[in-house]
């Protein structure tokens, strides 16, 4: 090989260096230029909005719209930085008002015919402008489209089927969840976090269904569900819960056993402990912790013998669940055969500490 | 044709063959990280991190921060630590038998008793001399921890047999974290229905001159001195372009130290971080991958290219000098540890890419660069090759470098931009065209000076002094 090849080599570099340094200035340049620009219309859709905030429709009656200036309406139709600058204010305020204001904004949105930019956007072939606009016409509250959003809540795409998952939960709550009947794709529980925090921001009203979600072959559907239960305190569906312990999902079985630890009766602890053994480590741990907040005296034989583990953290969690038995759990640990022989000797102690805290 | 000719020529192809090899290899990485970047961001721009801070669902998160002679900024650091934003978590500080009053300052600071606490050995560690609570209820989430040093990896250790939650994460003490990083650190672990997520590193940034204010980062500053800017530059480049193609392909096998998390029952079954290498942090993840291959568990090392972490670099030669010499012996002592993957297709891409790739490219680098260059100039002494040959191999090598670093600073720019300042961004290039002639020769000097001490058996950690950053004062 030459040393031609090389200067060549040498040669072609330096031009692409010179290039990216041009580059990298002139994107710097014109983020300094836009940035003045962009300033001053946020300062402008900002006022636009506030307008809308405290628009008096009564007082305002002859009017009926809110006023927008031919200016601004102009530099709406032409330029899609100031359409986007707005359009991020209108929903940004929308996240943070309710009652008139709200709908005064959703005016406001509509009369600017924004919802139709984000209408074109469900049929862009990117992912990301899809799910934006999913996202911006669930915030702006436009239920008249819910029919085109319903259908991205099985997409293949993930971020359009998460964000078209929660705007049928923001616009219709509860009843929302019936995408849950159809949903293929597991629902990561990120998703189900996201999803649980806009279930909180709207009443509990008609919420059927979680008998079947229970029964899901999606098991993520199942978890889903059960957190549910819990969250919403629905005894009604024990049995179902009870069923979904046998689940072959390791994870369904973690997640009815702590749900049981909030939806219990008098039966639970004896059914937690008949799976006990069938278990492995991980719901062992989780039956127990539930135990210690449900076991009773008659309890205690069957936890004592499980203080025979080999695992120490399981003793700590089964010692702690005597504990909080009372006096008799208590006064059970300490007459216990391991009970001066490490490591349960120390567990007890630290247990001791915790109760006289 | 003579002996000598025939020696130059296979020299000059075996080193050229594995320069040109070196950077293909740099350009896939560079072009196979855009879009990962780009696909985070998109991705992250829908994210509202707040809504994890606050759910009962979260992950339950044990930070580890294990201090050693801490006590200038123990107080601070803990501080920082605690108000960190997340709902589900605990600190638990590992005093690593210091020799200075750190722990004396903690407990006056945060009001701690030595409580009864069983530690469950499921990592076999130094001896823990008592375990510290607060009778505050405001430092609820503290634990303190003192034990006999036994170093970075042990105290580490300690920490995960007394960590109480499902992941740990563990970080320096002295540096400084984004409010949210804990939230963006935990979210890929929620997010892999049909991949089990191992471990999730984060961005570590260079905090030389920036502006800290009460443990936390005010405003980012370009370092003053060249060798902190320098390390800044190679941070972008090995953060924002190394290891994002290495997340995308799910071959990294570095999660540093300085800040990562991880699931707590896989730690334990590998049993915990080894503490006969000095590179405690690559060799962990290295084994957690491992473990899992070997059980053909379905799993993911994560990455966030946010910039989470933010801490101090070295800022002179020595010190620089001793943490380049131990990260090269412990990038050999993990290779050698399971050199049993090397090639080996029964580890998949951990064997047949990630494993090969760091043994020829980050192992094989430094050698084969001072070997290469000695081996050239001595040729060139001798007129075996010529000078003006000589010079233009090290222009092609120093231009193609140069450009690395160049679109690295682009990506910078277009993505995170956190030097906003022109006169930055330039500093930044000119950093970049001397780093070849200054910076570069040296790490590869140290880097040498690594192998031999290996070879010497030497297995020092080497002190890192620090020269702290810069607090602003608060009235």
């Amino acid at each position: 090989m030459g040393p031609h090849y090389f200067n060549l080599a040498i040669l072609f570099f330096t031009g692409i260096i010179l290039l990216l340094i041009i580059f990298i200035l002139a994107i710097m340049y014109i983020r300094n230029r836009r940035g003045g620009k962009f300033q001053k219309w946020k300062l402008m859709a900002s006022l636009l909005v506030r307008k809308a905030i405290f628009f008096d429709n009564e007082q305002d009656e002859q009017r009926k719209a809110i006023p927008v200036t031919t200016r601004l309406q102009k530099l709406l139709s032409d330029n899609q930085h100031f359409r986007k600058i707005l359009t991020d204010e209108l929903t940004n305020a929308k996240k943070n008002v309710s009652g008139t204001s709200a709908d005064n904004l959703k005016q406001l949105y509509m009369q600017l015919n924004l919802h139709h930019f984000a209408i074109a956007k469900l049929k862009s072939y990117k992912w990301y402008v899809k799910a934006q606009a999913i996202q911006e016409l669930a915030v702006m509250d436009m239920k008249e489209h819910i029919a085109k959003i319903y259908r991205f809540t099985n997409n293949a795409n993930e971020l359009v089927r998460m964000e078209a998952q929660i705007a049928v939960v923001k616009l219709y709550g509860f009843e929302g969840l019936r995408f849950l009947d159809v949903v293929t794709y597991p629902i990561t529980e990120w998703q189900q976090i996201r999803l649980l925090h806009e279930l909180a921001q709207v009443p509990a009203e008609n919420f059927n269904g979680m008998e079947s979600w229970l029964r899901s072959q999606n098991k993520s559907v199942i978890t889903f569900a059960l957190k549910l239960a819990r969250t919403y305190h629905r005894f009604e569906i024990y049995s179902e819960i009870i069923a979904c312990l046998q689940d072959e999902d390791a994870g369904v079985r973690l997640q009815a056993i702590e749900t049981l630890g909030e939806l219990y009766d008098d039966d639970t602890s004896d059914i937690l402990i008949s799976r006990y053994l069938l278990e492995d480590l991980r719901q062992q741990i989780a039956i127990v912790k539930v135990l210690k907040n449900i076991a009773t005296e008659r309890d205690i034989p069957v936890l004592l013998d499980q203080l025979n583990s080999d695992n120490a953290e399981l003793k700590l969690m089964v010692a702690r669940a005597l504990a909080n038995i009372g006096t008799k759990g208590l006064e059970a640990l300490h007459h216990h055969r391991q009970a001066c022989e490490y490591p349960l000797d120390r567990i007890i102690t630290q247990i001791e500490s915790e109760v006289a805290v | 044709m003579s002996w000598q000719s025939v020696i130059t020529d296979f020299f000059t192809y075996a080193i050229l063959s594995y320069s040109v090899l070196l950077l293909l290899c740099y350009v896939f990485i560079g072009t196979y990280s855009i879009g990962e970047t780009n696909n985070y961001l998109h991705k992250n721009s829908f994210t509202d991190y707040r809504v994890l801070a606050g759910s009962t669902e979260a992950p339950t998160v044990s930070i580890l921060a294990p201090a050693y002679n801490e006590a200038a900024n123990i107080i601070e650091n803990v501080r920082s630590l605690l108000s960190i934003h997340y709902n589900n978590m605990e600190v638990i500080i590992i005093n690593d038998g210091s020799k200075d009053d750190s722990l004396d300052k903690l407990i006056a600071a945060y009001d701690l008793f030595k409580a009864d606490f069983f530690v469950n050995q499921q990592i076999a560690t130094k001896n823990v001399r008592g375990v510290y609570k607060s009778r505050n209820n405001v430092y609820r989430k503290l634990i303190v921890v003192d034990k006999d040093n036994g170093g970075k990896a042990d105290a580490l250790n300690v920490g995960v047999n007394i960590a109480r939650n499902d992941l740990i994460v563990c970080i320096d003490v002295d540096c400084i974290l984004e409010q949210d990083a804990l939230l963006k650190l935990a979210k890929p672990f929620l997010e892999s229905p049909h991949q089990r997520v191992i471990a999730t590193g984060g961005v570590i940034r260079i905090a030389n001159s920036c502006e800290i204010e009460g443990g936390r980062l005010i405003k980012v500053n370009l370092p003053k001195d060249f060798l902190p800017r320098v390390q800044t530059l190679e941070y972008i480049r090995a953060f924002l372009l190394g290891r994002m193609a290495w997340s995308r392909l799910n071959g990294l096998l570095l999660i540093s130290g300085a800040f990562g998390a991880f699931d707590k029952e896989i730690v334990i079954r590998c049993g915990g971080y080894d503490h006969n290498t000095v590179g405690e942090d690559m060799e962990l993840v290295v084994r957690m991958r491992r473990y899992m291959e070997e059980r053909n568990e379905p799993y993911k090392v994560a990455f966030i290219p946010d910039p989470l972490c933010w801490t101090e670099a070295p800022a002179s030669f020595k010190i620089l000098g001793r943490q380049r010499n131990r990260w090269t012996r412990g990038t050999i002592e993990t290779l050698k540890f399971h050199k049993v993957m090397f090639f080996n297709p029964k580890y998949g891409l951990l064997g047949m890419i990630s494993y090969p790739y760091w043994f020829f490219f980050e192992f094989m680098a430094p050698i084969v660069e001072f070997v290469g260059f000695t081996g050239f100039l001595i040729f060139s002494l001798f007129g075996l090759i010529n000078w003006s040959f000589f010079l233009t191999l090290l222009a092609f090598i120093f231009s193609f470098g140069f450009l690395y670093s160049v679109f690295a600073i682009l990506m910078e720019v277009l993505t995170y931009h956190q030097y906003k300042r022109q006169k930055d961004i330039m500093m930044l290039v000119l950093t970049a065209f001397l780093e070849p002639i200054i910076f570069h020769p040296f790490v590869v000097w140290a880097a040498i000076k690594g192998n031999i001490d290996l070879l010497r058996k030497k297995n020092s950690w080497g002190e890192m002094t620090r020269q702290g950053l810069s607090q602003k004062k608060t009235n």
